[in-house]
């Protein structure tokens, strides 16, 4: 794992990155899709039970892997647009690497937990559609994710997390970033999302109403709702098991990385 | 990923490294199980195939994971006895690490492909028992693996593979080394196998031909 630190104006931000070598036994290249990781952390922190463990198992389901150390609210300055901001310095750095480290420009798709997750539904409304892309990104933007997937996330700022106005005014007093399942557009991308029925710290209605939106707007989606399990899960196994925390291990609620899998192999991201 | 140079007296080696980071999330600590790769390549080189995709894997399972460049056949440098010193200075460098890293030493596990499984199986027959261990090494092997995997393993020298005795004696011209389940003892560690028939008669009806 190597940091390397970007720059958006006079706004720097780390991220992590996980490249897979060539295999030199290999007689022709082989190019990676690219996946960026935005781990939860309600704003304020950024969980490492949502990096490295899942930066790794993408790794060794042979995508190159990028956590993305997005800003947060604790210098009193709100998340957006900035942290979108990021996300496109971050696609076009991508762009800069793809030689080197052989990245398949038409396979690099985005996933967030939780918080992470507001974000990455943000992106896949705003900066997928021209006319409000370009009000917030004055650059083009080189490469475009082909998908998302989203596990337990924020949609909606006024859903239930976070839970006054207040809290919702820090993370963006501009309402437009609040509700992100509105700004779909027939442009925005497939997406893969999961939560718990019983998730505790965002309501399950979140993920609902972003799933409703693009059913509505006829845009690829899968749906994945557990009946039982905890907010924050991870990987629902040891890995990721905060020690004598056993409600962060769910063998049923696990198997969302397979079916994950699964539905990038339908999106032609990993091969049959 | 990082490299690292080793020393056995004065031979040096290589170890590629996957150290898995602790989650600052966490009150306590995580001590994880550590993994050893021998990837395979005919004892004259190591395929990458057996090496970085493998360490994903047991790295995105919670192992750190270190990939061994045993010697291989090299200016008629005999594999045995040093890549099973080489193992031996690998496992006796953990202890050194085991703060840094979180390491479980009692949960250490020797993967080999191919040419590679034959190192450790004669790891596990040889190096786990102490009369055996002192023909090979002065020095005490303070870590031990607890289990193997060993992944269509070379297990013997004489048996279908290598095809000439001029490549098995260039592997070793000590039989002590050739045959690897001749040293089992009681002492030698718990082992998965796993192989594919196929292959394995094939082999055979080359070999009677």
């Amino acid at each position: 794992m190597n940091t390397q630190k970007l720059f958006y104006k006079n706004v720097k931000f780390d991220i992590d990155t996980y490249w897979l070598d060539p295999i030199s036994d290999f007689t022709s290249e082989v190019k990676h899709p690219l996946v960026i990781i935005f781990p939860g952390g309600g704003f304020t922190f950024h969980s490492d039970r949502e990096a490295q463990p899942i930066a790794l198992k993408f790794a060794a389901a042979g995508i190159h892997a990028i956590v993305l150390h997005y800003k947060l609210i604790n210098d009193g300055k709100p998340i957006y647009p900035i942290s979108l901001q990021e996300t496109a310095v971050t696609l076009n750095w991508i762009k800069s690497q793809a030689e080197l480290h052989q990245i398949d420009l038409d396979k690099v798709f985005l996933i967030g937990f939780s918080a992470g997750g507001h974000i990455v539904a943000n992106y896949n409304s705003l900066m997928t559609d021209p006319e409000t892309r370009d009000e917030i990104f004055d650059e083009p933007i080189e490469v475009e994710p082909c998908a998302t997937i989203l596990s337990y996330s924020v949609i909606d700022l006024t859903m239930g997390y976070p839970d006054s106005v207040d809290e919702a005014t820090k993370i963006s007093p501009d309402i437009f970033y609040w509700q992100t399942q509105e700004h779909l557009t027939k442009n925005s991308k497939p997406t893969f999302i999961w939560q718990t029925v019983s998730d505790e710290t965002v309501p399950v209605m979140n993920s609902i109403v972003y799933a409703q939106k693009m059913d509505l707007l006829g845009l690829p989606y899968e749906l994945h709702l557990f009946a039982t399990g905890r907010h924050g899960l991870s990987l629902a196994t040891h890995i990721t098991e905060d020690p004598g925390e056993g409600s962060y291990v769910n063998y049923a609620d696990a198997k969302w990385w397979s079916m994950c899998l699964n539905w990038l192999k339908l999106q032609r991201i990993l091969p049959v | 990923m990082d490299k690292q140079k080793l020393m056995y007296e004065n031979h040096s080696f290589e170890i590629d490294k996957y150290w898995l980071d602790p989650i600052n999330d966490f009150t306590t600590v995580v001590k994880h199980p550590v993994v050893i790769i021998f990837p395979g390549g005919r004892f004259t080189f190591q395929t990458d195939r057996e090496a970085q995709p493998i360490a994903l894997k047991f790295a995105s399972e919670g192992f750190h994971a270190i990939v061994l460049h045993y010697q291989l056949i090299e200016n008629n440098t005999p594999v045995y006895p040093l890549a099973l010193q080489e193992t031996a200075t690998v496992l006796n460098w953990l202890q050194s690490q085991s703060e840094v890293h979180q390491t479980d030493l009692n949960r250490i596990v020797l993967v080999g492909f191919s040419a590679g499984g034959h190192v450790v199986a004669n790891f596990n027959s040889i190096m786990t028992n102490k009369t055996s261990q002192n023909k090979v090494m002065i020095d005490e092997v303070n870590v031990l693996p607890a289990a193997n995997f060993l992944c269509y393993p070379v297990i013997d020298l004489t048996a279908g593979y290598p095809r000439t005795e001029v490549h098995r004696l260039a592997v070793t011209s000590d039989e002590l080394f050739w045959q690897a389940q001749e040293h089992l003892t009681t002492d030698a560690k718990p082992t998965f196998i796993w192989q594919t028939w196929l292959v394995a008669r094939n082999l055979f009806h080359a070999t009677t031909r």
